[in-house]
């Protein structure tokens, strides 16, 4: 697989393309979007690590750029960690959102992630029972669940949890009604059960726990699923 | 000669003689007076020129108003319409014998002759045998009517003297022949022309020595004038009084004279009528006028101390609103020219910006009008059409005013509501233009201080963006290589070691970089809160469930007490966050094996959590300390912690409305944060 690692930074590009080379990727580099733009031209890329603050072309203009014609996955890299940075890199058709300093495995882990989802897994039909977002899916029939592809163990109340919050996607539900609806009683008080349990799910299904994608903690109200 | 004419004693001494001069001839014209009447005492009705027979007349004319008194009294009133103005012969009786009595009670008897002859009877008072014995006299008046009701009339004198009583008799007689004749006797009449001579006499001299005190008074009081309000060398001298109205001062100068003058006339006249002693009255008299006197000249005298002063005309009421008004005139009328001379264009403006003096001038104007007419009996007609028009036209006038006031108001708003680039256009009104400029600078101000503090704002955020980005780019380099670092194989223990205390350290470095970054844009106000409703029991249980590995494995033991129901409103986020660096304090502070104690709980009106736990080393800090930036309870500063956990705990919290507050007791660390209870 090749992937385009952009960033101003000489240093940052070659350390990237170290981690990604021991992991048998083929990286090629650029140091800023126009740079970036001629490299996709020549050659087959199916990733791009993208940084967003560059000279010439900066990493949104960029990432605009390449959807007009190109849909391989992207992950912006920024030294900017705001809400609003995300949600415009995001807007602007990036599959990921990566803030310096990072951890390089977890970069390793997300690059994995993306080139799996979008390679092997695109093709896969979708089967009956199974309902998928982005990476995560989850079969209701066979009561399983993979992520990019990949078999997660969940304990049954866990994958109670899980597909109760999949099924009503982008709903949140309070500790209580997922107590209710999950054991079909009423929560003791003072309990924090329904909250370890989440927090279980995420160290098993997201790349990095405390940056969740998919299961989300909306504090002080409860729990959903992007 | 110059010091002495001007000196204070010379004008004093000139004032007191012009009135003594005054009062001679007031006493001069009094005792004239007196004196006068007293000589025609006795003598009744003193006529207006001293022509002697004009005096006389009423005598002359007295037996003819006897007989028509007579004639009156008996015939009376009741007389039938058609009569024929013969007497019947007891008619004839009674009006002759009335006749005798009138004349014989005639009042002037003692100074007439008269001889009457009435039809036959015949009556006199002297021993006149037919009436021409009287006709020769000095002063006579004979009067005959014959039968047919035709009168002659002869006089002695040559007065035209319409005085005819006997024809006032033809309604009650046509028919009896009568003859009247009188005489003044002689003796009388020597007697009145011996009084009139003293009493002509007595107006010379008075008139005379009158005349001689008033000229010199008169030169005094020039001279007073002359000198008055100076002093020798030319100096304004004022009598304190220059202020007074001039209207005021010439009231009381008028006052004194008309008031003198009526005093003493009284005083003459009770005189005259006798119930004055003649040397109390003079002594009155005296008094009097030196009164008036002093008063008039005093009151002239500061007048003329005002005129010289230029005082004069400052001082009348009168003439400062005639001044003001003729001010107020020429100013309208010069405005008035000046914009005629600007052309059309100039003049409508100008109209337009007095548009409401206009109005009120011509309603003004029209009120004169009607009550000038009323007052002149004019017909009302054009005057009301004219006010009329000048009312329409006003009217319309303030109308078109309104219709561009309307695009004021609608600036106004516009900029109100926050469109504040918004301008007014140009109006035609003057004075509204005016006030659509003030608006549209007002508009333009705000404009720009929104615009400067907008950019501020980006600025500080940029600033602490760039910062930021700054410090972690190459804090990146530093993570990545360590990594790569750690992954080399064959390198000597050490050389392995020390990359984990870099990889250690430099993931500290990026923890307060983000911590720095966090905490400043919470201070700077750059920070945004979403305010929600947050169960608080969820949220305690939230962060406790994010930090739930760490807390199995500490040893502590944590007892957490969160009723239900219990809600906030608050950024959750951020109280996440909150609770996190708290939980994370006490995972790090925390004494081992001690229990930690989280609750929330109401206090009145507001929910309180508590996290309590035991220190594991003395802390001698106090509460409000701690929460400092880059405070640290452990001042070796080894532990891992950068000093602003607390610090951005407390932050956020104040962002989202509460309150944080630590409370250290001994070796008891409390964190209490307050908020409001949640309402809907």
């Amino acid at each position: 697989m090749n992937i385009l690692v952009v960033d101003d930074d000489k240093e940052i590009v070659d350390s990237i393309a170290i981690f990604l080379g021991a992991e048998n990727y083929r990286v090629f580099k650029a140091y800023d979007g126009l740079e970036a733009l001629e490299v996709l031209a020549e050659n087959p890329i199916h990733l791009m690590i993208l940084d967003v603050m560059m000279p010439r072309l900066n990493g949104i203009k960029t990432l605009m750029q390449l959807r007009q014609s190109r849909n391989i996955p992207v992950i912006l890299l920024s030294a900017k960690s705001e809400d609003g940075d995300k949600i415009l890199g995001l807007a602007a058709g990036a599959d990921d959102y990566v803030t310096k300093p990072f951890s390089p495995p977890e970069l390793v882990a997300r690059v994995k992630s993306q080139l799996r989802r979008y390679t092997t897994l695109g093709s896969l039909g979708k089967q009956y029972g199974e309902i998928r977002i982005d990476g995560l899916w989850v079969n209701t029939e066979s009561k399983t669940v993979q992520v990019d592809g990949e078999d997660v163990r969940l304990t049954p109340i866990e994958y109670k949890i899980l597909e109760l919050l999949v099924r009503n996607r982008g709903r949140v539900f309070s500790a209580d009604e997922i107590y209710s609806r999950v054991w079909n009683g009423d929560s003791v008080v003072g309990d924090n059960t329904i909250a370890v349990h989440i927090r279980h799910i995420r160290e098993k299904i997201e790349i990095n726990p405390k940056e969740p994608r998919y299961l989300k903690v909306v504090w002080g109200i409860g729990y959903k699923i992007d | 000669m110059k010091n002495f004419l001007y000196s204070g004693y010379t004008k004093a001494i000139v004032l007191v003689l012009c009135v003594a001069s005054v009062v001679s001839v007031s006493l001069t014209a009094a005792r004239g007076i007196i004196d006068y009447f007293r000589e025609g005492e006795g003598v009744y009705a003193l006529e207006d020129d001293f022509s002697e027979t004009r005096f006389f007349m009423p005598f002359l004319n007295a037996p003819a108003d006897a007989i028509w008194n007579a004639y009156v009294y008996e015939l009376g009133e009741e007389l039938p319409q058609d009569w024929d103005r013969t007497l019947t012969p007891e008619m004839e009786k009674a009006v002759g014998d009335a006749i005798g009595q009138w004349l014989s009670q005639l009042y002037c008897k003692d100074k007439i002759n008269y001889y009457v002859a009435w039809n036959d009877r015949v009556f006199t008072n002297c021993d006149a045998d037919s009436p021409e014995d009287l006709e020769n006299d000095r002063f006579s008046l004979c009067i005959r009517q014959d039968g047919q009701g035709e009168i002659t009339r002869i006089y002695n004198q040559t007065v035209s003297q319409d005085y005819n009583p006997i024809a006032a008799l033809s309604p009650y007689d046509s028919t009896s022949e009568i003859v009247v004749c009188t005489s003044i006797k002689e003796d009388y009449v020597t007697q009145c022309q011996g009084i009139w001579e003293r009493q002509a006499a007595l107006v010379q001299d008075t008139v005379f020595y009158g005349a001689i005190n008033a000229a010199i008074g008169l030169v005094l009081l020039v001279y007073l004038i002359w000198v008055w309000g100076r002093k020798a060398d030319g100096t304004a001298v004022s009598m304190g009084t220059d202020r007074v109205w001039a209207e005021v001062r010439l009231a009381a100068l008028g006052a004194s004279g008309v008031g003198g003058v009526a005093f003493c006339w009284a005083l003459v006249e009770w005189n005259l009528a006798g119930r004055f002693p003649d040397n109390l009255t003079w002594l009155l008299v005296g008094l009097t006028t030196a009164l008036a006197g002093f008063l008039i000249l005093g009151c002239l005298l500061s007048l003329v101390s005002s005129g010289k002063n230029g005082q004069l005309l400052e001082s009348g009421i009168l003439f400062r609103l005639i001044r003001w008004f003729w001010r107020r005139l020429r100013r309208a009328a010069g405005w008035l020219v000046r914009k005629c001379r600007g052309g059309k264009a100039s003049l409508l403006g100008a109209l337009s910006h007095r548009l409401g003096t206009i109005a009120l001038a011509g309603l003004f104007c029209y009120t004169a009008a009607v009550g000038l007419c009323g007052v002149l009996g004019f017909r009302y007609g054009f005057f009301i059409l004219l006010g009329v028009l000048l009312f329409v036209g006003a009217a319309l006038g303030v109308a078109w005013r309104i219709r561009e006031l309307e695009e004021v108001k609608k600036g106004v708003r516009e900029v109100g509501s926050g469109n504040v680039s918004y301008q007014i256009p140009a109006l035609k009104s003057g004075d509204l233009q005016q006030l659509a400029h003030g608006v549209n600078h007002i508009a333009q101000g705000l404009e720009a201080s929104v615009a400067a503090k907008v950019k501020a704002e980006r600025l500080k955020t940029e600033l602490i963006t760039n910062v930021s980005h700054d410090l972690k780019t190459p804090l990146t380099s530093i993570i990545n290589y360590t990594q790569l670092l750690s992954q080399v194989e064959g390198l000597p223990e050490e050389a392995g070691d020390y990359a984990q205390i870099i990889a250690k350290k430099s993931q500290r470095l990026k923890t307060l970089t983000q911590d720095l970054f966090d905490i400043s844009k919470a201070q700077s106000g750059n920070e945004t809160v979403i305010l929600e409703r947050i169960d608080t029991a969820l949220l305690v249980q939230q962060a406790l469930a994010e930090q739930d590995r760490e807390i199995q494995t500490s040893g502590l033991t944590f007892c957490v007490n969160t009723p239900k129901e219990l809600y906030i409103r608050a950024d959750g986020r951020k109280m996440s966050r909150v609770l996190g660096n708290l939980l994370q304090n006490i995972l790090k502070y925390a004494m081992k094996n001690t229990r930690v104690f989280l609750s929330v709980c109401q206090e009145g009106q507001d929910v309180v959590l508590e996290f309590k736990n035991i220190a594991s080393y003395p802390m001698d800090f106090q509460g409000e300390e701690i929460v400092g930036r880059f405070v640290r309870g452990d001042e070796s500063r080894t532990a891992e912690g950068n000093g602003l956990g607390l610090a951005i705990a407390k932050s956020y919290t104040e962002l989202c409305g509460g309150q944080l507050e630590i409370v250290v007791d001994g070796d008891l660390f409390k964190a209490r944060l307050r908020f409001p209870t949640y309402q809907p």
